[in-house]
């Protein structure tokens, strides 16, 4: 697994797009989609290859107050971690 | 309560420059002259994007085969599909892929018939390859998903290390490794095709250092050959749960191999709205659900994990549409697939039968 750094600037992989389905947020993707609660949304509006991920942070860190920085960290960066390994977010 | 599509595959033509052998349109194939028009397919893209369909898969033959087809990507996308253009690249300029970029394609998936020219000409019935390397050289350049896939069987298993090397330096975001699925022509000619236990094992070895190799570059899947799995596929993620396939001429197909059961009845969208179709089409119906089951699937814990399998594959083997697929371990017919598997092991080299043009 490649984890981002704080200097990364996440994005989405070409071909990749954000969509809803019955109501619902999505991501699209090359032959499939995944449902995305309102954290994930709130992660990937950000990954826009302009926010570095120390960037997403703090302004997530605005959105959820009084959440733990370190398990906050962990938590996104495995997010987009994962992502990566399945070609829907790129970083560097 | 009927859930909706996820995916359409629209086959806008069967007309190809290829004659591969292992093609999975029918043998019987549809003339241009009976293609749904431009106007046709808008109607049936837009109907799609209101029935929530999201994916998109533009296919054939060669959709690039089709003038209207920067047209066709055009109102996909502004239906809000998902649009994936299924190509073997041949005749398609650069210019031409990037009026379609413009026009809102997402995702190309390219198909490359073995990592050398000369094996490539023999299962392609055409000289291609070199043509197709060109054409994933400028994609690579173009902000779209780019898909390699490559059909593997026996023919080309021995030097798998070799074509994923080749695909590898393509540096696509996404692989498809398919083994031939024998259904069309790759049915007829399957005893050529079907690969051997061991080239099996080595395959999934090499594939699964390449995932690894790879990780975060480059996503592998792999479509295995169900005759040597010990549960069958969920084929079509189920009859009418998640996909339709629409002929060149409009009728719409659960799958596309579903034209091979006797006695069933495809509507067409020229007379009929995909939304009815989908929903109440006696087609649709038949097998969706797990009423039509027999024994063993009837009481089976997995008859909602695989459906029973692939309707297609158990009249094709077994001679009944109902059964389970024969390639169920489970099956009372699974002798059939170990005496086909043990046949082509053995079987002398063949003349191809090549996939014809309509």
């Amino acid at each position: 697994m490649i984890a981002p750094k704080d200097s990364s600037l996440p994005r989405l992989a070409q071909g990749c797009r954000l969509s809803a389905h019955q109501g619902r947020s999505i991501v699209l993707y090359p032959e499939g989609m995944i449902r995305l609660d309102a954290t994930a949304q709130n992660i990937l509006r950000l990954c826009d290859g302009q926010h570095t991920l120390q960037e997403i942070l703090e302004i997530l860190a605005q959105c959820y107050i009084g959440a733990n920085p370190v398990r906050m960290r962990e938590d996104v960066a495995g997010f987009l971690a994962k992502l990566k390994a399945k070609r829907i977010v790129d970083f560097e | 309560m009927t859930s909706t599509p996820l995916a359409l595959i629209a086959e806008v033509t069967h007309r190809c420059p290829l004659r591969c052998v292992y093609c999975s349109n029918p043998v019987e194939m549809i003339s241009s002259k009976e293609e749904l028009c431009t106007e046709e397919w808008t109607r049936v893209f837009e109907e799609a994007g209101s029935l929530g369909v999201l994916h998109l898969h533009l296919s054939g033959g060669e959709p690039v085969a089709r003038a209207d087809l920067k047209q066709l990507v055009e109102v996909a996308h502004w239906n809000g599909l998902y649009t994936n253009l299924i190509t073997s690249g041949i005749g398609l300029s650069e210019s031409r892929f990037a009026e379609l970029v413009e026009a809102g394609l997402d995702h190309i998936q390219l198909s490359f018939q073995d990592s050398h020219e000369r094996p490539a000409k023999w299962l392609a019935g055409a000289n291609v390859h070199n043509c197709k390397v060109q054409v994933a050289r400028y994609v690579r350049r173009f902000s779209v998903a780019f898909t390699v896939n490559l059909v593997v069987h026996r023919q080309n298993l021995d030097h798998i290390e070799e074509m994923v090397a080749f695909i590898e330096d393509l540096a696509p975001d996404r692989v498809e490794i398919a083994h031939a699925q024998y259904y069309g022509w790759a049915l007829v000619n399957r005893t050529m095709l079907l690969p051997t236990r061991e080239q099996m094992d080595k395959c999934r070895q090499v594939v699964e250092a390449a995932q690894q190799r790879l990780a975060g570059r480059t996503r592998f899947d792999c479509v295995v050959p169900d005759y040597f799995a010990r549960f069958p596929k969920p084929c079509m993620g189920g009859w009418g749960r998640q996909l339709m396939v629409i002929d060149p001429n409009g009728r719409v197909l659960p799958c596309h191999a579903a034209g091979v059961i006797p006695g069933m009845t495809f509507n067409n969208v020229r007379e009929h709205s995909l939304a009815w179709i989908w929903r109440e089409s006696p087609a649709f119906q038949r097998f969706r659900g797990n009423n039509w089951m027999l024994e063993p699937c009837r009481s089976c814990e997995r008859r909602d994990v695989d459906f029973g399998g692939c309707r297609c594959q158990a009249f094709l083997i077994a001679g009944n549409p109902n059964a389970t697929d024969p390639v169920c371990c489970l099956s009372p017919d699974h002798g059939m697939v170990e005496e086909i598997l043990a046949e082509s092991v053995v079987a002398n080299q063949v003349p191809w039968c090549y996939r014809k043009n309509p």
